[in-house]
């Protein structure tokens, strides 16, 4: 059997390169003046940030050298520990911000289990679809039992309650079965029986109620509005070519979250409309590539998983920059590598490890071989 | 078969992944889209709003640094006063505050709640400058939304006294003239600010509290010039003006060693008005061009001795004083004589003599010279504006070219020009820059930059200074220059009669008179200048004219500061005394008019000690100045007591903030027009501009009072 390894691609890990070393300086920018505020260091973030910036390509160039397939061995593991995150969360976590129980403290670390658990979905799911390709439209032996993973990680993170990261997985989890081929009449009928148990969801949500309404007032008032229309008046700030870098008048206390969920904002203001057309490139590239390498490849799992990573990143960045231009109602998602987001950068960072792996098996004819190798039986 | 379907399978696959890949970069697309409608399209909108709420950040005005003369009197400093102003959005309890400022400025509580209740606003005065007394009123009580802020005026700490170097600020405190302009940096400080939180519509955020910046308090500009000097001559060029009945004067005190200036003012007289007055925002000893006439004769003379060319005892035939210099120009010298010595050519200020000398020389040489003593090039001086006047290139030059300018004609000079030449006779011939900052320090003290003397260059050597001196000693002692005869002291010095040049043509009606001497002759320490315009009083010969004027002004600096304590400019209260004691008040014929009204305090005291004049002081006894002076005479008429006022530097400050101050066009002429243009927008003076490069002409002239939304005209030429 030919087992040529071929070189990663270059036009994945470049993108990704970019916005990290990019994120090093936004980052310091947007946050220095909260960290004085924290802790009285302009730098107290940004070392946080520069650690993890630093762990995260690390990670990058650990994970491409390790044959994706691996994650087959290990997905149970990855699918229990997910589960077992967020069980944990409902039970014992107090500490919350803002009255949302999404973070787990280890090792000083505090990080959000849905960063990890969507990989962990993904792996299991991009699995299953390659394992069941042959009886993929039987509702018992293929659907349900991927339909329950799904469910089982999108209601436990509702619950926290996370609507929009919920939400997300659950969108991803639709495309990846779109992808993989599943009876669309299955994935129908799952997407109308959920839409009452969202809508009952969000009306027991006040707070979520409160930012779809302030959407739709945009500038008025509400901290989820206020937010919104600083993140605006940032951008316009900014307009052609910025107001230079480290000059943000936003992040001085008027947009809050400049350094996390809205940095976007702070690179639109700092950097101009240029700027921000880089990032969108930079993404652009990003998707297209790793679309097309799921597209080309022959190994299933390989095709999944590779659809499967693209899609999250893709997703959350695309959200993200939605909700940071006013074009769909404020959530709490980051802009995967920009964002000073903790422990995602590292997750992300990991992901597109895996993924640079998958590049390298590109035009390995025949996926079955590897896959019945890791595989066991379900 | 099988082969079939998989292949179709894939491509299904892989249009389905096509199609998201198509549905991701439409979404990119529609955030880019988004984008350039916020930052290209709409971008104006959003930058307004962004300001406007950043306006909410409140600035904290730092303390204006303090303007000091040599000896560290501030002749400038800060009158502080309070506002109060509030966020409507942001109070609380508006009935209450209402209620207590009523109560405390006396004022009807519904003028108060109307202000806080003002719409679409976060920021309304509630009182302005007002005193401290109120601002301990209201110091302990918790006003939230209230916002007490430091406001600072400039004010002079003695009246007129050197308001020309110094400068003027606007009414943000920014310097618009004179130092305040030219070290604004350093006097200005750095502001901070209080940021006030809104979301929104404005309303109060909880969440953060307010964030606060303390202000950077302005540094302090010591100046080189002398508080007494600087009064001497304010003094007596205002009086010789009048009694001239002279357009103006101009008048330079330079220490001769280092180029600093240790006084200089210059004053117009307003024919309309009967006053003779300081023209506030006109630096004309470094503005105004004038032909300087015979005290040019500096020039040729240094450079025909330097080039050995001439002994002071050659013979210089001078045509039995009527002398053709050109086909119809003749020369006319009043002194007649057939020839003289190059030393009487000095003395007698012989014209024709003078031009036997520059033709000697020829225009190379004479260029050459000129140009060395810093004719045609701006000195350098620390202030705005200085023009570089005019001097002919050698190939520019007429047939008459050379024996005009020979003797001060067909060409242009400052004050400051003319006193640095003489100063430069007076330091064996080396030229220094002349300087007015003296050192910036900081509010405790420390000093941060000190300026030392600059020497430019050698222009003669010691042996021609000193050669020069003498022929100047001698045109004092028994030339045109008696007048300026002190005794016990050896003055050096050259007077200047030239006659201005009216539309064209030179007028025998008006005069720029001039002497610039320096003294001691056998130690030079201090030189002045004395440049009256157009006496109309019937005397007009610059020996009769403002050698009077320059004698009046050493004799009072003899008298008052001393010779020796400018060479030592950091002032010894001990050393002082002694040296004081052998430079007493010289008699003077204007004895029992000893004038101290203005001197800071302590100044006075000093004065009064060192000539045994008893006194009494009604009033504040430090950090005041003399308003009112009362003299008691005692037997044969000689003083025995004089009686001050004295009214504290700050209670004087009060007063005058409370005349509003109108606004004066600036002396703009001879500024880039990017500087003027800074200037003109700070005062808020509407302006017109054709051409660019240097101002040559405004319109209306410095000084004049304009009226609201008068638009000035200002015409410019590059260079």
């Amino acid at each position: 059997m030919e087992n040529k390894v071929n070189r990663i691609d270059l036009w994945i890990l470049i993108p990704v390169l970019v916005l990290i070393t990019f994120s090093i300086g936004v980052v310091f920018s947007a946050s220095s003046s909260w960290s004085v505020k924290m802790s009285g260091d302009s730098t107290y973030l940004f070392k946080n940030h520069l650690i993890r910036a630093v762990l995260g390509i690390c990670m990058v160039f650990l994970f491409s050298r390790i044959d994706f397939h691996n994650t087959i061995t290990v997905r149970k593991l990855l699918m229990l520990a997910a589960v077992g995150m967020l069980l944990y969360l409902l039970i014992f976590n107090v500490e919350t911000t803002k009255g949302v129980s999404r973070w787990i403290r280890i090792a000083g670390m505090s990080f959000q289990p849905a960063d990890f658990v969507k990989f962990a979905l993904v792996i299991n799911l991009a699995y299953m679809l390659s394992k069941k390709k042959d009886y993929i439209s039987s509702l018992y032996y293929a659907y349900l039992p991927m339909v329950s993973y799904v469910m089982i990680v999108v209601v436990l993170i509702a619950i926290q309650p996370n609507f929009s990261t919920a939400t997300t997985i659950f969108a991803t989890s639709m495309i990846l079965f779109y992808v993989g081929k599943v009876k669309i009449k299955h994935i129908v009928f799952t997407m109308v029986s959920i839409i009452p148990a969202a809508i009952l969801f969000v009306l027991s949500k006040p707070y979520i109620l409160n930012r779809i309404f302030s959407f739709q007032e945009h500038t008025s008032g509400g901290d989820a509005g206020y937010q919104l229309s600083q993140a605006i008046i940032g951008f316009g700030n900014g307009a052609l070519i910025g107001v230079g870098p480290g000059n943000s008048n936003q992040r001085e206390f008027f947009l809050p979250q400049s350094y996390d969920d809205f940095i976007f904002s702070i690179v639109g203001e700092e950097y101009g409309f240029i700027g921000v057309t880089l990032v969108l490139l930079m993404f652009g590239i990003f998707i297209y590539r790793g679309m097309q390498l799921a597209k080309t490849m022959e190994d299933n799992y390989g095709k999944y998983l590779a659809f499967g990573i693209t899609t999250v990143i893709g997703m959350n960045a695309i959200i993200n920059m939605l909700v940071a231009t006013g074009t769909i109602p404020t959530t709490g998602v980051t802009l995967p590598f920009l964002s000073y987001g903790g422990t995602s950068i590292i997750f992300n960072s990991i992901a597109v490890g895996i993924l640079l792996n998958i590049s390298t098996h590109r035009n390995q004819p025949k996926g079955e071989m590897w896959t019945e190798k890791f595989a066991e039986d379900d | 078969m099988t082969e079939l379907k998989r292949n179709n399978n894939t491509a299904n696959t892989g249009r389905r992944i096509s199609f998201f890949i198509i549905v991701f970069l439409l979404l990119l697309t529609v955030v880019l889209g988004k984008l350039f409608s916020i930052q290209i399209i709409n971008s104006y909108k959003y930058q307004l709003a962004a300001k406007k709420q950043y306006e909410s950040k409140i600035s904290l005005k730092p303390t204006r640094g303090l303007i000091l003369d040599r000896k560290l009197n501030a002749l400038i400093s800060n009158v502080n006063s309070f506002s109060f102003a509030a966020d409507p959005n942001m109070v609380d309890n508006k009935d209450s505050v209402a209620e207590l400022f009523s109560r405390v400025f006396q004022k009807d509580k519904s003028y108060y709640l109307d202000k806080l209740n003002t719409n679409n606003t976060s920021f309304v005065w509630l009182e302005r400058r007002v005193e401290s007394t109120y601002e301990q009123q209201l110091q302990n009580l918790n006003l939230s939304g209230v916002i007490k802020l430091n406001e600072s005026h400039r004010t002079y700490n003695y009246n007129e006294l050197g308001t020309q170097v110094i400068g003027s600020t606007d009414i943000d405190n920014n310097g618009i003239s004179g130092i305040e302009m030219e070290c604004n940096d350093m006097l200005e400080g750095k502001e901070g600010y209080v940021v006030m939180q809104k979301d929104g519509l404005g309303r109060k955020r909880p969440a953060i509290e307010y964030p606060r910046l303390e202000p950077q308090n302005g540094n302090n500009v010591v100046l080189t010039l002398d508080m007494n000097v600087q009064k001497v001559v304010e003094e007596e060029l205002k009086q010789g003006v009048t009694i001239n009945d002279a357009e103006g004067g101009k008048c330079v005190v330079m220490s001769v060693k280092t180029g600093e200036v240790l006084g200089m003012n210059s004053v117009i007289n307003n024919i309309e008005k009967g006053d003779v007055r300081p023209d506030l925002y006109k630096l004309a000893f470094l503005t105004d061009l004038y032909e300087p006439g015979s005290t040019f004769k500096v020039v040729s003379a240094a450079a025909s001795l330097e080039e050995g060319l001439e002994n002071k005892n050659d013979v210089i035939q001078t045509y039995g004083g009527e002398y053709q210099l050109y086909d119809n120009v003749s020369i006319k010298d009043s002194h007649k004589s057939s020839n003289m010595s190059f030393q009487q050519v000095i003395e007698q200020s012989s014209n024709i003599g003078m031009i036997q000398v520059a033709q000697k020389l020829g225009k190379e040489r004479f260029y050459k010279y000129a140009r060395d003593f810093g004719f045609g090039i701006s000195t350098g001086i620390d202030l705005p504006g200085e023009m570089r006047g005019y001097l002919k290139k050698p190939v520019d030059f007429s047939a008459v070219s050379l024996g005009f300018m020979a003797i001060g004609y067909e060409l242009m000079v400052t004050a400051i020009q003319m006193a640095n030449a003489y100063s430069c006779i007076a330091n064996d011939g080396l030229l220094m820059k002349p300087y007015v900052i003296k050192k910036e320090m900081a509010p405790d003290g420390t000093v941060i930059k000190e300026h030392h003397p600059t020497p430019i260059r050698n222009v003669v050597s010691k042996t021609t200074a000193k050669t020069l001196t003498e022929l100047f000693v001698g045109a004092v002692e028994k030339g045109t220059g008696t007048e300026a005869k002190i005794e016990n002291m050896k003055i050096a010095g050259k007077t200047g009669t030239s006659q201005k040049l009216i539309e064209g043509e030179y007028s025998k009606r008006s005069y720029t008179s001039s002497f610039i001497g320096y003294f001691p002759a056998d130690d030079p320490q201090i030189v002045i200048a004395v440049i009256i315009d157009a006496p109309r009083s019937g005397e007009y010969y610059g020996g009769r004219v403002a050698a009077p004027i320059f004698r009046k002004i050493a004799e009072r600096i003899i008298a008052i500061t001393g010779v020796m304590d400018i060479t030592h400019p950091e002032y010894d209260e001990n050393n002082a005394d002694i040296k004081l004691a052998n430079n007493k008040l010289i008699e003077n014929p204007d004895k029992d008019k000893i004038n101290i009204i203005d001197f800071e305090i302590s100044d006075a005291i000093r004065l009064l000690k060192e000539n045994n004049i008893d006194y009494e002081i009604d009033g504040a006894k430090k950090n005041a100045i003399v308003t009112d002076q009362q003299i008691v005479y005692g037997d044969n008429s000689s003083i025995k007591k004089i009686k001050l006022s004295t009214k504290s530097i700050t209670e004087q400050g009060n007063e005058r903030l409370k005349q509003n101050a109108p606004v004066y066009m600036p002396e703009v002429k001879g500024m880039s027009v990017r500087k003027c243009i800074k200037m003109l927008s700070m005062m808020g003076i509407e302006y017109k501009i054709n051409g660019f490069g240097r101002v040559t002409d405004q319109e209306p002239e410095a000084g004049a009072k304009l009226t609201k939304n008068q638009q000035v005209v200002i015409n410019c030429i590059s260079n």
